[in-house]
């Protein structure tokens, strides 16, 4: 029985019950209470099942270490699965199911896998389910997935709120027990900015229940007296229940803070992710005690020593009457002591130690209570909870000698230093063989990048397990943190704290020591991923014996707890079944996070309409009230299509758009085309370098379509560019290309040409740029009136600027279409008042507002190519017939030299052709492929192209496309055979243009 | 766009009268250039990483050769007088007005900032009249204090709706930070 005692639990708070639910029973806890402990004095010591053998599991520990009372909690849209009950705080109406079992926690026929066991040993998922090839993705393993797991995903939306914080300080100390708290202390009273986080909802972390007295006084006297004087401080951030969960380059560490626990987050934030920036970090995260490998240590009721006492101190609850302890250490002792204060029994304390005399042993005895030297645990009697434990000798192979009734068994196996963020960003381990630990290798810490120390570990975390050493390390080790940061030191007292004297801690990896094939195959390691110690020595036998190796044969380690209890057993095992020196096989890797982040908190605010910036023209909204259906194109959003009212279909819309333009007039929102000023003195000569084809003669108020590559000779953008005067250009770009052509341009600047007199300027957002095209579209800007935009004011190919009807405009008289076309540029706060005088001034006279695929269909009509449709970074402007673009007078280019490389020169090179669908109804797709006969090198069928754009050409009334094929132009006529996956399609390659080849429309 | 004037968190935002703004680019290290430059818009030129008010006009460091100009006003007698200063000298001088949309934010200012842009806002390194480049949220933005609890921001036009959004969620009861303003 695990129950509440009468009296005693510091932490909580006996006058205000707290109701909560747990497998649908309604069941009570105090304020304060974990809803571990709020279950353990329910009684409910079994809180799930194993992950793989479905074992009956109870709760082990009492912190964040917990690898069994893992339950999902909430419900709807708030249900949360794996979260530990260990450092669950219990609130009002908390509702928490267990895992992994079915139909009941109590009777879960998954079971039937332990009594499989022997057949299931690690890595059986690799061996059983080979045979049949396919039935791994059919059947195995969805089988297995149902069968081991432990939470299920919610179902719903997160409906919380979540932040992240960005903050810098000089030093972050992680960890607010006595060494966190006593070198937050000195490094603040320095003048340091101190960042200090707990991850519990308490100060002081184990010395509360562990430590005697400092200076005289209780503890807790002076853990509350320093949080009241490092609140006050100025330079000082105290953060509790905020978990350290990740240390990364620079001094870049992640935190998260649980800021509504314990009562729900109501509208406020329920968890916020700390981005530390820190000059250094201080790493006081404590350290993690070990269980023991034994036979039967899984049963419910067996428990870490440091938990049964923390839950006995902490909360006044029992969690047996009949406490067998077995321990390699004196720290658990204290357990004993705990248990006999509060008027439990021990029956016996296993000291597996030969002999153990020290204080703490000399305390048991004066206690009565019985202290059993070399003694160990053979086995476990009772399955879904402890009924008692037959004694062996350590040194032997488990023979029984006695058997001994008890209700719970605490064991410890020592100390692990907490490394975790020590090591996340490259923090080397040594072994102890003295404090059988691995703890942080002062010589080859994590180093920042001047190469400097960046992280401080102090206290238990660097293997001071005593309160005297711990506050000894903390002062040392915030005086030379101080020294590197340069700051003078105060000097501060340490308080007096009398010293541990005890017997060593003895290694002891399996108990007894030489435990049979049986025992080892209940001797749990790794209880979240149900690793026994038989696995380790399976996965030695089969030739994983490097650590990394090991873990990944055996899943050791791998599961949400991320070994916390397992990793150091585990590897002590694998050195010994290795034959090698204590933990001489070596360590795993330590990664981020130290314990799991919601993904919500992940996200922060980048859910809803923040998921994604989209970047919006002037006249966004009232596309939007015009039946936009949207694309995005980079960053931005477009409309491709207005739909009108009465059920429009999107071809009908695309159809009818492309075809007003053809035959009276569109409006085209191309505000989001890249805009960027280049001036100065050398800036014809520095396009000159940028484009294929010459723009330093290009006359001011001209206008001149541009193709730009990359120094590989591939196609990199186009677009118009516009001489504004003597000294300035304006270059147009592809809506996606702005940004990049923009950094191109300072690069080469900044890097190679620095001391050409040019300076660039991106200004796309500056202006709003709307297109009118079409047989009308001069009518409807004379209609509007204040410019000459006639054919010999205006020719194509030219720009002018002027006042059209009260705006300040530019106006280019390029085409994207083939038809007469005016791109009229005018300041984006003004955009929305253009476009609408533009639509005013159409009145009559059909002008649609088109989208996207209307202007895709139009310029395909017309076979001019679009930056990547028909570039894809491997094709070069004389791929797509472009010759005509490409200067033969200039000297050089960008990517002039590479084109002259023999294979960009190849005859066999794919070459861009129009395609007219043999049946001019069928719908060649883009992507597919132009097949031939025969097989190339590899046997595969011969590719020899691909449509790279196809559309149905309204005004045309049958499909067309465009494609890279190989030798294209020289094929005129041929047909060809695509294949698509509706099988295969005839196509006759034709030429790119397929309307007004001869150029009437455009120049009208 | 929202405006938020108090979130009760104490927190607020609202997109300030908009003014004339330009691009300078100019070596900021010709000091020929720099005096003529400072005497056209009478104003000191700010140093790196700074932002110094004139007389009706802001000039903020944008980069080693780049400042932006934000002017109470008419922006064109400002452009065509650094013009005329500079006249002969390599330049480029760009009106941008529209370019980017300002909000200003009040409250905790720091504490707001802090939960969206990775740069050092704390008090030791981000005073009054400085001004950074960096980015909020998911966006580009610069900002900058004009006291300890109002800041300016600017981002691009298209990303104003997104900022305005983002402002709303950060300046939202609940999520009081106290980590710069106790």
């Amino acid at each position: 029985m695990s129950t509440r005692l009468a009296a005693g639990g510091r932490l909580i708070e006996r006058s205000r019950t707290v109701r909560f639910r747990f497998n649908g029973t309604e069941l009570t806890g105090f304020d304060g209470d974990t809803l571990a402990s709020a279950l353990l004095a329910n009684n409910k010591l079994l809180v799930g099942r194993s992950f793989k053998y479905h074992r009956p599991r109870g709760i082990v520990a009492s912190g964040p270490e917990e690898p069994n009372a893992l339950v999902s909690l909430g419900e709807g849209n708030r249900f949360e699965p794996n979260r530990r009950a260990t450092d669950t705080e219990l609130s009002e109406g908390l509702v928490a199911v267990s895992q992994n079992h079915w139909p009941s926690l109590e009777f879960d026929i998954g079971s039937v896998a332990d009594r499989l066991s022997r057949f299931l040993p690690a890595g059986f998922y690799y061996k059983t389910f080979i045979w049949p090839r396919r039935g791994w993705a059919s059947m195995y393993e969805p089988a297995i997935r149902h069968s081991a797991g432990l939470g299920k995903p919610p179902r719903e939306r997160d409906p919380d709120r979540y932040e992240h914080c960005h903050v810098h300080v000089d030093v972050l100390v992680v960890g607010g027990g006595i060494s966190g708290l006593a070198a937050a202390d000195r490094l603040s009273r320095a003048g340091v900015r101190v960042l200090l986080i707990e991850q519990s909802a308490h100060w002081g972390g184990r010395s509360l229940n562990d430590c005697a007295e400092f200076d005289g006084d209780p503890v807790d006297e002076w853990v509350n007296r320093k949080v009241d004087e490092l609140r006050q401080r100025e330079t000082v951030r105290l953060l509790g229940r905020t978990t350290g969960t990740g240390v990364y380059d620079h001094g870049y560490a992640l935190a998260l803070e649980r800021v509504s626990e314990p009562e729900g987050p109501g509208s406020g934030v329920r968890h916020r992710l700390w981005r530390i920036r820190a000059n250094k970090i201080v790493l006081a995260s404590g350290a993690i005690e070990r269980p023991i490998c034994f036979a039967g240590n899984d049963v419910p009721g067996v428990m870490l020593a440091s938990a049964v006492r923390d839950y006995v101190l902490d909360f006044g609850v029992s969690p047996g009457d009949r406490t067998v302890l077995i321990t390699n250490n004196d720290d658990a002792y204290r357990t004993a002591f705990a248990l006999v204060d509060a008027g439990l029994t021990v029956p016996a304390i296993l000291d597996v130690r030969p002999v153990s005399d020290g204080p703490a042993a000399k305390r048991a005895r004066e206690l009565g209570i019985p202290i059993e030297n070399g003694k160990a645990i053979a086995a476990v009697k009772g399955r879904s909870r402890v009924r008692g434990v037959s004694i062996c000798a350590h040194a032997g192979e488990g023979a029984v000698l006695g058997e001994l009734e008890c209700d719970c068994v605490a064991m410890s196996g020592g100390w692990s230093p907490a490394v975790h963020l020590w090591s996340h960003c490259g923090g080397r381990l040594v072994w102890d063989p003295v404090g059988v630990m691995f703890r942080p290798d002062g010589n080859n810490p994590p180093r920042d990048a001047a190469g400097r120390s960046m992280v401080w570990p102090v206290g238990a975390a660097n293997g001071q397990l005593d309160a005297a050493g711990a506050m000894e390390g903390a002062l040392t080790g915030a005086a030379d943190v101080l020294n590197e940061l340069g700051f003078n030191e105060v000097p501060v007292s340490a308080p007096h704290i009398e010293a541990d004297s005890g017997c060593p801690v003895m290694a002891a990896w399996l108990v007894p020591n030489g435990l049979g094939h049986s025992g080892k195959s209940k001797a749990w390691v790794d209880f979240q991923n149900d690793v026994k110690v038989s696995d380790i020595e399976l996965a030695v036998r089969e030739g994983y014996t490097s650590p990394e190796h090991a873990k990944r044969y055996t899943t050791l380690g791998m599961a949400t707890d991320q070994g916390k209890l397992s990793n150091v057993n585990g590897l002590g095992l694998l050195s010994r079944a290795l034959n090698l020196g204590e933990c001489e096989a070596g360590t795993t890797t330590f990664r981020p996070p130290y314990t799991p982040v919601a993904l919500g908190a992940i996200a922060g605010d980048a859910k809803g309409d923040l998921f994604k910036p989209v970047r919006k023209t002037p006249m966004d909204g009232w596309h939007s009230g015009r039946g936009a259906i949207w694309e995005p194109v980079s960053d931005w959003r477009r409309p491709y299509c207005y739909l009108s009212t009465g059920g429009e279909t999107v071809s009908e819309a695309v159809s009818r758009e492309s075809l007003a333009v053809r035959k009276s007039a569109g409006i085209l929102d191309a505000t989001t085309l890249g805009k960027i000023l280049v001036k100065g003195r050398d800036a014809g000569r520095f396009l000159d370098m940028l484009y294929t084809n010459m723009m330093s003669n290009l006359q001011p108020g001209r206008c001149r379509y541009g193709l730009m590559c990359n120094e590989n000779g591939f196609l990199m953008d186009d677009g118009v560019v516009a001489r504004l005067d003597a000294d300035t250009f304006l270059c147009h770009t592809t809506t996606g290309g702005a940004e990049h052509v923009h950094a191109w341009m300072e690069e080469w600047l900044q890097c190679e040409w620095w001391n050409w007199r040019v300076y660039t300027a991106n200004v796309t957002e500056e202006f709003a740029q709307i297109a009118v095209a079409g047989p009308n579209a001069r009518r409807i800007l004379e209609r509007i009136g204040g410019m000459e935009v006639g054919s010999e004011s205006l020719p194509f190919m030219s720009w002018t600027s002027g006042n059209l009807g009260g705006f300040e405009v530019r106006i280019f008289r390029i085409s994207f279409s083939g038809e007469i076309s005016f791109e009229i540029a005018v300041g984006a706060d003004e955009g929305l008042a253009l476009w609408k005088a533009l639509l005013d001034a159409g009145e009559g006279l059909d002008l649609q507002p088109y989208g996207t695929e209307a202007l895709h269909v139009l310029r395909a009509e017309k076979g001019y190519v679009m930056i990547g449709d028909e570039t894809d970074g491997t094709v070069t402007p004389q791929d797509l017939g472009l010759n005509w673009a490409i200067s033969r007078k200039k000297k050089d280019y960008l990517g002039k030299r590479a084109q002259e490389r023999p294979h960009l020169n190849h005859p066999d090179r794919w070459k861009l052709v129009g395609l007219k669908t043999v049946d001019s109804g069928t719908e060649l797709p883009s992507g597919s492929h132009a097949i031939d006969s025969g097989t190339n090198a590899h046997g595969h069928t011969r590719m020899i192209g691909r449509v790279t754009s196809s559309y149905f050409s309204p005004i045309l009334n049958r499909t067309i496309a465009l494609a890279l094929i190989e030798r294209g132009p020289e094929r005129m006529d041929e047909v060809l055979r695509f294949s698509t996956s509706n099988g295969v399609v005839e196509a006759r390659i034709s030429g790119t243009v397929f309307y007004d080849p001869e150029g009437t429309q455009l120049n009208a | 766009m929202p405006e938020i004037e108090n979130s009760n968190c104490g927190g607020g935002f609202h997109q300030p009268p908009i003014r004339a703004m330009a691009m300078f680019r100019g070596s900021l290290s010709d000091t020929e250039l720099t005096t003529r430059l400072a005497a056209a818009l009478d104003v000191n030129l700010p140093k790196k990483l700074r932002i110094s008010a004139g007389n009706g006009v802001d000039v903020a460091w944008m980069s080693p050769d780049e400042l932006l100009l934000m002017m109470d006003g008419d922006g064109e007698r400002t452009l065509n007088a650094v013009g005329d200063a500079l006249r002969g000298m390599h330049h480029l001088i760009a009106d941008v007005s529209a370019m980017r949309v300002e909000f200003e934010l009040t409250g905790p200012v720091r504490d707001i900032l802090a939960k969206g842009t990775p740069a050092d806002v704390s008090p030791n390194s981000f005073k009054i009249g400085d001004f950074r480049r960096s980015r909020i949220g998911q966006i580009q933005a610069a900002y900058w204090l004009t006291d300890d609890t109002t800041a300016r921001i600017i981002c691009r036009r298209s990303e104003a709706e997104y900022l305005s959004g983002w402002l709303e969620v950060a300046v939202a009861k609940g999520g009081e930070l106290g980590f710069y303003h106790r």
